[in-house]
């Protein structure tokens, strides 16, 4: 085993296919960066419309949250994949099935996906803020929304940048799963390789690429995480009041 | 610093130590396999059973059946006739005594479990090329399989030229895409087509007949068993592959064995009989359609 991974003539082989993993690479990255958009745009959203106070609005976050955290990404890209096409050729009665990009389906798959997690994230950042925040914003006068957005997000802000970098992180992971659909990204790329020639050395070569981008982004949230600690916390100043009561 | 140096050396070393670890420990079954080291003739008669890789989703050449649990088709009888051979029994003694012990393998795992001797030899489509002689052995062909596409019959495609602007599936890990390439050279077809790999052929017909591609491509045996009423197999019939049995390279006791019981079985008519039985063609019958 160790003799075959060792092979040059197998390093060699695996390598000729390697333009194909750079476009499966670019793949990769643009659904990353798309997807990436969809799901902080779906996540703000949600994570704001978790605060406001109508019920109707809470269920609806609700379901989506609970409905997309609690299916696999894969079922959900296997849903663009064969599910969407369908229902798009019912609904405007074409004779032939529309087909998704790979790209489309990518970018909605992980977006919608990860949109669920960014929203909870927010959602909780917000919460963590506490309400004597808000309620002594609105005593000075500020609106519900002034104090939204000068007061509570600034501090949620700090708090939910770790937790956000590593969805990012997840997400650009997540991606992977296209290649179930054909996705035509590195994982696809790095399968079909491997399928054909039989070498594990393309896994390896795909797991290098993957590692290459996926590491300065945990390299980051170790950074904020510190940051996030380093910066005098609520706790600490809720400590201090504390102590100037007595 | 240094701590940091030692956990990554150590995350290293775990990798490391895992990846070799693949062939240890996981087979058990006699020293020999466990080593990652080829068996002869001698140590399968001593072990009692044949280890073969097959394949499990291709109707007629190697599937399970549901209901029994049990492989069938083309190849898992080559698999027993070679079983036969070696334990010196006829055919059916074979089948009673279960003297072959099935793996299912797909195209992405059956050259390393060669590789590292959890098989004897992998009986399952493998195709023969002068590229994969380089990294295990094969024996002289036991199937002869031409390509052809399956269209839907709405698609009104009769042959590779009507299929401009398709989007041809084919299995992934087959040759099936040079072979394509290879056949619009020969014929001089100039239409551009573009290529997607599925890593199963019960993917790739579901692709087909939910309409994400247009066409799907395969030896035609595998195609025949997904045929239904809306779809069709074009008159192409190209790149006639070459399908061996592939064991680990080196073991060349083995396969010349395997190769003679080859040789046996087609003077025979043997293997034939076999190629009837299962609705396959016979080498004659591939030569006259080319």
């Amino acid at each position: 085993m160790l003799e075959s991974l060792l092979d040059p003539w197998r390093w060699e082989r695996s390598f000729q296919d390697f333009p194909d993993y750079l476009s499966g690479f670019g793949m990769t990255l643009r659904v990353t960066v798309v997807g990436w958009l969809i799901a902080m745009a779906i996540g703000i959203l949600l994570g704001l419309i978790s605060t406001k106070k109508s019920r109707v609005l809470k269920v609806i976050y609700q379901v989506y949250v609970q409905f997309f955290q609690n299916t696999p990404v894969t079922i959900q890209f296997f849903f663009f994949y064969v599910g969407v096409p369908v229902i798009i050729k019912q609904l405007f009665q074409m004779s032939r099935t529309y087909r998704l990009s790979k790209f489309v389906i990518g970018i909605f798959g992980v977006g919608l996906y990860h949109g669920a997690y960014i929203a909870e994230i927010i959602r909780s950042g917000i919460q963590a803020v506490p309400v004597g925040q808000r309620e002594a914003a609105c005593s000075q006068g500020f609106t519900e929304n002034q104090a939204m957005v000068h007061i509570i997000l600034p501090q949620t802000l700090r708090m939910i940048l770790p937790p956000l970098a590593s969805q990012t992180l997840a997400l650009l992971k997540n991606t992977s799963t296209l290649a179930m659909v054909v996705g035509l990204d590195l994982m696809y790329f790095a399968d079909k390789s491997v399928g054909y020639t039989g070498y594990f050395q393309g896994y390896l070569i795909a797991a290098a690429m993957y590692f290459a981008v996926c590491f300065p982004l945990a390299i980051l949230v170790r950074v904020l995480e510190k940051n996030a600690a380093r910066t005098p916390g609520l706790s600490g100043r809720r400590r201090r009041t504390a102590k100037e009561a007595v | 610093m240094k701590k940091r140096m030692m956990a990554v050396m150590m995350a290293a070393t775990v990798a490391c130590s895992a990846l070799a670890g693949c062939s240890s420990g996981t087979s058990g079954s006699t020293a020999k396999a466990a080593s990652g080291e080829q068996r002869t003739v001698a140590d399968i008669q001593e072990y009692g059973k044949l280890k073969v890789g097959a394949k499990s989703d291709t109707v007629n050449i190697g599937i399970i059946d549901t209901a029994t649990g049990e492989y069938e088709g083309y190849d898992i009888d080559v698999a027993y006739e070679m079983a036969a051979k070696i334990f010196d029994c006829t055919y059916d003694e074979a089948v009673e005594k279960k003297l072959v012990e099935f793996t299912s393998v797909t195209a992405k795992t059956r050259g390393g479990l060669l590789d590292n001797g959890e098989l004897d030899c992998v009986i399952a489509s493998f195709t023969t090329t002068e590229e994969r002689k380089k990294s295990w052995n094969f024996t002289q062909p036991y199937r002869l399989e031409p390509v052809t596409f399956m269209v839907s019959k709405a698609s009104g495609a009769e042959t590779l030229a009507d299929m401009d602007g398709f989007i041809i599936g084919v299995g992934q890990g087959t040759t099936t895409a040079e072979l394509i390439g290879q056949y619009a050279k020969d014929k001089g077809i100039e239409i551009n087509y573009e290529v997607q790999d599925f890593q199963y052929i019960s993917d790739g017909v579901a692709a087909l007949k939910t309409g994400q591609i247009d066409a799907y491509s395969v030896d035609r045996t595998g195609l025949l068993s997904y045929m239904d009423d809306t779809m069709m197999l074009t008159e192409d019939a190209f790149g006639v592959q070459d399908i061996g049995i592939a064991l680990k390279l080196g073991n060349d006791e083995l396969t010349k064995y395997m190769d003679d019981t080859l040789t046996e079985l087609k003077e025979s008519g043997r293997l034939d009989e076999l190629k009837k039985k299962w609705g396959i063609l016979t080498d004659e019958e591939v030569k006259a359609m080319e």
